[in-house]
């Protein structure tokens, strides 16, 4: 299923820690991961359609905002391969959503955060290890089963722990949500 | 000494080995599971009525690509029975519109996941079409909400009420209603009421955006039914329409949950008017009576099988039509079966997780004929527990009866017809017998839960000390 040269850039891009690789998102835009001019950068991975990532679509661009004053970067990947542009750029804005959104057609990132579900968070420290990933918050207790609110906030614990030079107390969590597809991923595994 | 135990030993084994066989065989099913041979009649039998544009579901399963990026998904929803959303346990009472996938297709979900999503040769057959417009045809009248509401991005499920003007100037009875949503991601379940004291109008004008929250008391509110996500058009039993009086507000309960943007909505409902007046008298009642206000609801943080419950001794025979059960967010389980005159029992409705988000009227496939003599059960368990995701509180507290959605209710409301309408006023009377001891222990139980509700104020302030 997997060619050759897609398979070493797996290899290349799960062995940890990252050299740096270039992401350009859907602007035309180039983000460095990791980053050495951030402390921290979040990978949001989310689909256009999952009706549980979409109602995370608040509490993310609020995270991004409270965090962006504290050397915080947020990026959106989007691992839907069969999105299209319109569709993306629909939803940043129907979601009000200005962070960078990169789409993620060869996988690449959720392979990096060994991401599983969408909504779920990847947090990045400065040199580029994966201190946290799972999900956001509890607000799912389970599918079709949310609570009033959320009584745990994974993503902004891991987030102090990390600002503050901390381990992080609980660096992997489950996701509930949509779970991640490799549909449509493989007939893009020529481009490089 | 062990000779003996070697064939059993063998036979076992050899029993596992072809159950084993008879696995696997089933779940490859001899050659592949496929979209186009097994999975499409599946997508569009059991989930295209609201996996379709334009529906309530968040994304469609009519084509190939719809399920195949959604297998896992697809497979794990079913699995637990998640999706298609239907609470009530199989062959526990059989009702209108079960959404219900038997085990076969949700092990033909499993195995196509397992095997990666194959389109299969050929084609697919064609998705179903619907028929756009009004189901029952064109509608006597149409009411919508007389504002629209907006549902904000974000936040925790929104409970609202909006009085629309009848404008009707003579007594109507309505035999078949369809209700329709505008903001369908939204809009979760609506129950319908006719309020003729002004009251939901009152509460409304006191409110400043459209409609108004809580649960405040409205005397002689009648129920005209609902509506919850996957719903159709209500049509009810040939003679017994339901009255909605002149000059009424008809009143749309609406569940609401946020999507992740902000939406707007503005519901319609279409009625459809019956020619003559009920000629059978529609009963209801409830077990427990009062929304279980007299059963004594006080509930113990951390207690996970308090237990409500009431029985009912028919005096003359009904016609069972439906059951709607109501509790908040804590109520877990509910169980309801009829004793016959015989010794024999007829299961009526068991709930085992119960989900306020999905409040329904259960209606039966066949009204269910119910003796003279037959009593009804009734069962209803709260889960008051920390493990309880549904707890509204954290950590939980001792919950009394109430309106708020904090506080607990808990009854089954049974819709039924008299076999013989001569018979409706004993079977009235029957009940009202019932209901008035409820009245006297609520009494009883508001006095005791003030009292507790004080001491705990009290308990409060002198620890803050």
């Amino acid at each position: 299923m997997i060619n050759l040269p897609v398979a070493f850039l797996l290899l290349a891009l799960t062995s940890m820690p990252l050299s740096a690789s270039m992401l350009v998102d859907v602007d035309g835009n180039e983000h460095a991961l990791p980053d050495s001019n951030s402390k921290a950068t979040v990978v949001y991975f989310v689909t256009q359609d999952c009706p549980i990532s979409n109602r995370f679509m608040p509490e993310i661009r609020r995270i991004c905002d409270e965090y962006s004053s504290r050397d915080t970067r947020c990026l959106m990947a989007y691992v839907d391969a069969t999105a299209t542009a319109d569709q993306i750029r629909e939803h940043r804005q129907t979601y009000e959503n200005t962070a960078p959104a990169v789409h993620d057609l060869n996988h690449a990132l959720v392979a990096l955060a060994d991401a599983s579900v969408t909504p779920e968070a990847a947090l990045f420290d400065r040199a580029g290890n994966l201190a946290y990933r799972g999900r956001i918050n509890n607000f799912y207790a389970d599918l079709g089963t949310p609570r009033r609110q959320a009584t745990k906030h994974d993503l902004r614990d891991a987030l102090e722990d990390v600002l503050a030079g901390r381990a992080v107390s609980q660096p992997r969590t489950q996701a509930i949500g949509c779970f991640i597809s490799k549909f449509g991923t493989a007939q893009l595994q020529e481009t490089p | 000494m062990k000779t003996p135990y070697v064939p059993i030993a063998l036979a076992g084994g050899l029993a596992l080995l072809s159950f084993g066989t008879a696995l696997a065989a089933d779940s490859t099913r001899g050659d592949a599971v496929t979209f186009n041979e097994h999975v499409a009649t599946i997508m569009h039998e059991r989930c295209a009525s609201c996996h379709r544009p334009d529906q309530a579901a968040p994304f469609s399963l009519l084509t190939y690509e719809d399920a195949a990026k959604r297998a896992q998904l697809i497979r794990a929803v079913t699995g637990t029975r998640y999706m298609p959303p239907w609470n009530a346990e199989p062959g526990y009472g059989k009702f209108k519109g079960e959404r219900r996938l038997t085990d076969q297709e949700i092990a033909t979900l499993a195995a196509w996941a397992e095997a990666g999503a194959p389109e299969g040769p050929g084609s697919a057959p064609a998705p179903p079409t619907f028929p756009a417009g009004w189901l029952l045809g064109e509608p006597d009248l149409v009411l919508s909400m007389e504002e629209p509401f907006t549902i904000p991005a974000d936040g925790p499920d929104i409970y609202r009420n909006f009085p629309t003007r009848v404008p009707t100037t003579e007594d109507k009875w309505v035999r078949a209603l369809q209700f329709r949503p505008q903001a369908r991601t939204v809009v979760h379940h609506s129950l319908f009421k006719a309020d003729t004291s002004g009251k939901a109008r009152e509460f409304d004008a006191r409110d400043k955006t459209p409609g108004y929250s809580g649960m405040g008391p409205i005397p002689g509110k009648r129920s005209l039914s609902g509506w919850a996500v996957g719903g159709q058009a209500r049509v009810f039993p040939e003679g017994s329409p339901l009255f909605l009086p002149a000059g009424s507000d008809f009143l749309f309960e609406s569940h609401f949950h946020p999507s992740g943007k902000q939406e707007t909505e503005r519901s319609s409902i279409a009625l459809y008017f019956a020619e003559k007046p009920a000629s059978r008298t529609r009963l209801s009642f409830q077990l427990p009576p009062r929304f279980g206000s007299g059963a004594g609801i006080d509930i113990a943080p951390g207690d996970a099988s308090f237990t409500i419950g009431e029985s009912f001794t028919l005096p003359a025979a009904v016609e069972l039509y439906g059951v709607t059960p109501h509790a908040h967010y804590i109520g877990k389980e509910f169980k309801s079966w009829a004793e016959l005159p015989d010794g024999s029992e007829v299961p009526l409705i068991w709930i085992k997780d119960w989900d306020f988000t999905w409040q329904d009227m259960y209606v039966y496939e066949e009204p269910i004929m119910l003796p003279a003599g037959a009593t009804i059960h009734s069962r209803i368990r709260y889960d008051n527990s920390a493990e309880n995701p549904r707890n509204p509180s954290n950590p939980p507290k001792r919950v009394f009866w109430g309106r708020q959605s904090e506080d607990e209710m808990g009854s089954i409301i049974y819709t039924a017809l008299p076999a013989n309408e001569s018979d409706a006023k004993a079977i009235r009377e029957a009940y009202s017998v019932l209901n008035q001891r409820h009245g006297r222990q609520a009494k009883e139980h508001s006095r005791a839960r003030r009292a507790a509700k004080r001491a705990l104020a009290a308990r409060a302030a002198s620890s803050g000390e």
